[in-house]
């Protein structure tokens, strides 16, 4: 008895360890465990040039602009154009769109081009010279691409470029209101200055030939869809007549095109917009001729909205059946309505001619912009053509010794800037394994991290920057740029609104919840001690952004019993 | 004339027209409480509301967590109090209810958190009116319990609790009638923070979570350790009601306001005693004048302290009296009033056997009126010997 009191007094009056519970191994117990990994965003996995935006974004929203723009610069040498000309799936896949209203992911990118003009180049570092060339075939979106990151590998570099000057589409398809020249000089010149050869107003399949390029260890070829379609009507060589590609061209240069008072564009793709809203800026008044209605408009509907505001005059359900013209001159079209029937190959309404509908519009100049493709005489016939097209593997490579290709030239590519950039940069990285002898390997699937896998309890509602435009009567007086660009306090606050998904930004949320104390910090994130994680997952739970995955621990079949057979 | 130190801190203090919920805020406030967790319940939720805004204004600096349930915030102001600082939450009926778990736990663990808990009914029927079955069904839960009569007594109740809390290392509870208290307006002395702070210094645990030496706190207790840990916490919670005495003329000496572990009205001379608690004492003491006028013998004992119950010095006061009544607003079925039923066997091992009558009343805050009280006494006086354990008021009698 007295033994016991005196143990009783000894004890303290709550129950405490004489030491640390480290002995203790908890995460024996565990059965589910978590494990701290970056994924990518849903808005990254959508961009074509696999530009890593929640991590540039990121970098934006703490002011480093800089940084941001050498992440980019990672993966795309042309952020100033793509910030102006992409369509921007990336926002269209924001997750942040399910919630408010998606980042406006392109003016951040433009802005981080934009402030970097004027600090000199920045490009990623060069690895170690190689001793190999590669003959890049055409200057625009694909070909600069394939350049650039040939160049970060190392190789050297001939750009061949049938135009006067390097760009392609970017400088002689896209108007200067939506792509300012400087803005394509800087950042075309920021290429070149890797010690890249260029080799201008040399035409392939005029000046020289594939036959001419042995003496190089690659060559890809991204000519690009550089022909218009023509409407196959007699009259087209008439006066007065232009395919779109040429008359874009021409005012590009820098050339007034003299058009009459009237002209009539034929198209309803992004083509028929631009050269519709050059014409109109040539001082035209332009109707546009579609023989489908606005939904099946492959422009974006951006620039439709655009050219309506403008002015232009869009005339739906229309096709032209006859040019008219009076001693070599045009003076107009004969036109058919259409009405919609089943959908065709492209998923897009058939249209079918109405009987008896036909009528007149006059003009004094038709542009034909129904659609653009490759120039492919030159090719011979051990390449495989679809479409007019070239049919490649999954790396680019077109089966004919050492010849990749890229850019629109491709069989089903989806002819737009930001996927030209993206298959110059996996044309860079086929031509890379090639180079090396190695095998050219598909990309690992990525974890992608969606709406759903975000603990929107985090976020709060707030509102996208708004985005202006110069004012429409004075835009439509010049060529000058018409999207403005916004400030670096904007751009912060809209970087801010990111969610960056799957992309930690230490917060400690699952360091805070862990009842274990297991999530540890590390330089660059967090590590999980699995002696003592139970596997509660509260840490995936309360992760805003998916940057902690769940997985079984064991799969344990002990206890599942054997059936017998029936014999 | 020279005032002395005493009145002029009196005079010190302001006056303050406050609900009863309120009151808790204030005091609260004065306690320097550094966490509050509050899950709100009707009639407590001013209480939440009140610190919420004292938090937000920056008047009380304090962390203030939001919580999803009672359970949680009891967990809460464990891990909180574990650290060593100064705790508070609020709740009532189903609420407390929730928490039963946890109010086990803070004892168990020797956490000094106090907690206001304003005495309403429990479902089924749904009432959120008075009654102090709530409260009574946690009496085996180890925590402190006062019942509190006016406004100013639980403001007064609150900060004499944490000095008893943080003395025996045992939680305390506050509690009030719903409605009766929360809901009403009364003129409320607010000493100077320097009063409260001159009465209740800095709390120092001497166990506390402390980062330089790692430990785990309400492991397994091995062997005998477990059963010696509860019979320490008999000893320190048998002492809380010398701790509670002590507490209270500490209390005196600085505010001048005393209310006793148990409060005695014209009990000396009395032969008849009624036995009360929380706002219904008051209509007794009206009940007693009354009945002294006709020259009744009858005197009312107010019981403050709950948990420790105070036998001895109920006994010491009833000892010679020939009959007990108690005026229960709770109910443990199947044996009666809790009081009553606690009084009794606070007599059983006394040589005293006063018949003792249970009357339960106002459950479910039916109002408990002069006539009844009066027809409580009278009956008492009248009857030889009760005939069942409690008499329903109203029904029975």
């Amino acid at each position: 008895m007295s033994n016991l009191i005196k143990e009783i007094k000894n004890l303290p009056y709550t129950a405490v360890s004489h030491s640390n519970m480290l002995w203790n191994k908890t995460g024996s117990w565990r059965h589910i465990k978590p494990y701290y990994e970056n994924k990518i965003a849903h808005c990254t996995s959508r961009c074509p040039c696999g530009n890593n935006i929640a991590e540039f974004i990121l970098s934006a929203s703490q002011g480093e602009f800089q940084k941001g723009y050498e992440i980019i610069k990672m993966t795309s040498p042309l952020p100033g154009v793509c910030g102006r000309v992409c369509y921007h799936p990336c926002e269209t896949y924001c997750n942040r769109g399910e919630f408010d209203e998606p980042i406006a992911i392109q003016m951040i990118e433009r802005f981080l081009a934009d402030y970097m003009s004027d600090k000199g180049r920045i490009i990623p570092e060069i690895a170690e010279r190689k001793n190999k060339r590669v003959a890049v075939i055409g200057s625009g979106p694909a070909g600069l691409s394939c350049t650039y990151h040939l160049a970060l590998k190392g190789y050297s570099v001939i750009l061949f470029e049938a135009y006067e000057k390097p760009g392609g589409m970017l400088r002689y398809g896209i108007p200067s209101y939506r792509l300012p020249k400087d803005v394509l000089d800087r950042e075309i010149k920021d290429i070149l200055d890797a010690g890249i050869e260029l080799k201008t107003n040399t035409r392939l399949g005029n000046d020289f030939s594939l036959d001419n390029l042995e003496e190089y260890d690659a060559v890809y070829l991204a000519i690009g869809s550089n022909k218009s379609r023509s409407l196959g009507l007699s009259g087209e060589s008439a006066d007065g007549v232009f395919s779109g590609l040429e008359f874009l061209e021409r005012v590009n240069s820098g050339e007034m095109v003299k058009l009459g008072k009237k002209v009539i564009v034929v198209g309803g793709g992004n083509t028929a917009i631009d050269t519709a809203r050059c014409a109109l800026r040539c001082g035209s008044e332009v109707t546009v001729v579609y023989r489908r209605s606005r939904n099946e408009m492959p422009a974006w509907q951006e620039d439709v909205d655009d050219a309506l505001e403008e002015g232009i005059k869009l005339v739906f359900l229309t096709s032209p059946t006859e040019i008219l013209f009076e001693g070599g001159i045009f003076k107009g079209i004969r036109c058919q309505k259409m009405e919609l029937g089943e959908p065709d190959q492209s998923g897009r309404r058939r249209p079918i001619p109405i009987k008896g509908s036909d009528f007149t519009i006059r003009g004094n100049n038709i542009i034909v912009s129904i659609g653009e493709e490759p120039e492919i005489s030159f090719l011979n016939e051990s390449f495989e053509v679809k479409d007019k097209k070239v049919v490649t593997d999954f790396g680019g490579f077109s089966g004919v010794r050492k010849v990749f290709v890229g850019g629109d030239l491709v069989y089903k590519s989806s002819a737009t800037v930001a996927s030209a950039i993206g298959s110059g940069k996996s044309g860079a990285e086929s031509i890379d394994f090639f180079l090396r002898n190695e095998e050219i390997k598909a990309k690992e699937e990525q974890k992608i991290t969606e709406f759903e896998d975000l603990n929107i309890d985090y976020f709060s509602p707030a509102g996208k920057i708004v985005l202006s435009k110069s004012d429409v009567n004075e835009r439509v007086k010049d060529f000058s740029e018409i999207v403005r660009g916004v400030s670096s306090e904007e751009v912060i606050y809209e970087s801010e609104r990111c969610f960056s998904c799957g992309l930690c930004t230490v917060c400690d949320n699952c360091l805070i919840f862990c009842p274990d104390m297991a999530v540890k910090r590390k330089d660059t994130g967090y590590e999980i001690d699995y002696d003592y994680c139970k596997g509660c997952g509260i840490c995936f739970e309360e992760c805003p952004r998916n940057v902690i995955s769940l997985e079984r621990e064991i799969k344990y079949n002990g206890n599942k019993r054997k059936r017998k057979k029936n014999k | 004339m020279a005032i002395s130190v005493k009145e002029k801190r009196i005079n010190d203090q302001q006056s303050l027209l406050l609900e009863g919920t309120y009151a808790v805020a204030y005091a609260v406030k004065l306690c320097r409480v550094k966490v509050i967790t509050v899950y709100p319940i009707t009639p407590s939720s001013a209480i939440a509301e009140r610190l919420a805004e004292m938090v937000g204004d920056e008047e009380l600096d304090a962390k203030y967590i939001k919580v999803e349930s009672e359970h949680s915030a009891m967990a809460s102001l464990i891990g909180a109090s574990h650290v060593g600082v100064r705790t508070f939450t609020a709740t009532s009926s189903h609420g407390l209810a929730y928490m039963h778990e946890t109010l086990h736990w803070a004892s168990g663990a020797r956490l000094p958190i106090v907690m206001s808990n304003t005495n309403r009914s429990l479902g089924s029927p749904w009432s959120i009116l008075a009654e102090q079955t709530d409260s009574l069904s946690q009496r085996d839960t180890g925590w402190i319990q006062f019942y509190c009569e006016s406004n100013q007594e639980i403001f007064d109740t609150i900060i004499q609790s944490y000095r008893i809390a943080e003395r025996v290392y045992i939680p305390a509870m506050i509690n009030m009638d719903a409605f009766f208290s929360t809901h009403v307006l009364e003129n409320i002395v607010i000493p100077s923070q320097e009063m409260v702070d001159s009465y209740l210094p800095e709390f120092k645990p001497k166990i506390k979570i402390d980062l330089n030496k790692p430990s785990a706190f309400g492991g397994v207790a091995p062997g005998d350790s477990y059963f010696e840990f509860k019979y320490k916490m008999e000893e320190d919670m048998l002492k809380a009601v010398d701790v509670a005495v002590k507490a209270d003329n500490e209390f005196e000496e600085i505010f001048g306001r005393k209310y006793g572990i148990i409060n005695c009205y014209l009990c000396e001379d009395a032969e008849t005693i009624l036995i009360m608690t929380g706002t219904a004492a008051g209509t007794g003491r009206v009940v007693i004048d009354n009945m002294r006028k006709k020259g009744k013998k009858v005197g009312l004992m107010k019981i403050r302290l709950f948990r420790p119950f105070p036998s001895r010095a109920i006994i010491d006061v009833l000892k010679n009296k020939i009959k007990i009544a108690v005026i229960d607003r709770n109910i443990s079925r199947g044996v009666g009033g809790i009081f009553a039923q606690e009084i009794r066997a606070a007599f059983h091992n006394t040589k005293y056997h006063p018949p003792i009558f249970g009357f339960v009343a106002g459950l479910g805050g039916k109002d408990i009126t002069p006539e009844q009280i009066e027809n409580v006494l009278n009956y008492t006086i009248e009857s030889d010997y009760p005939d069942r354990e409690a008499y329903w008021l109203d029904i029975d009698v």
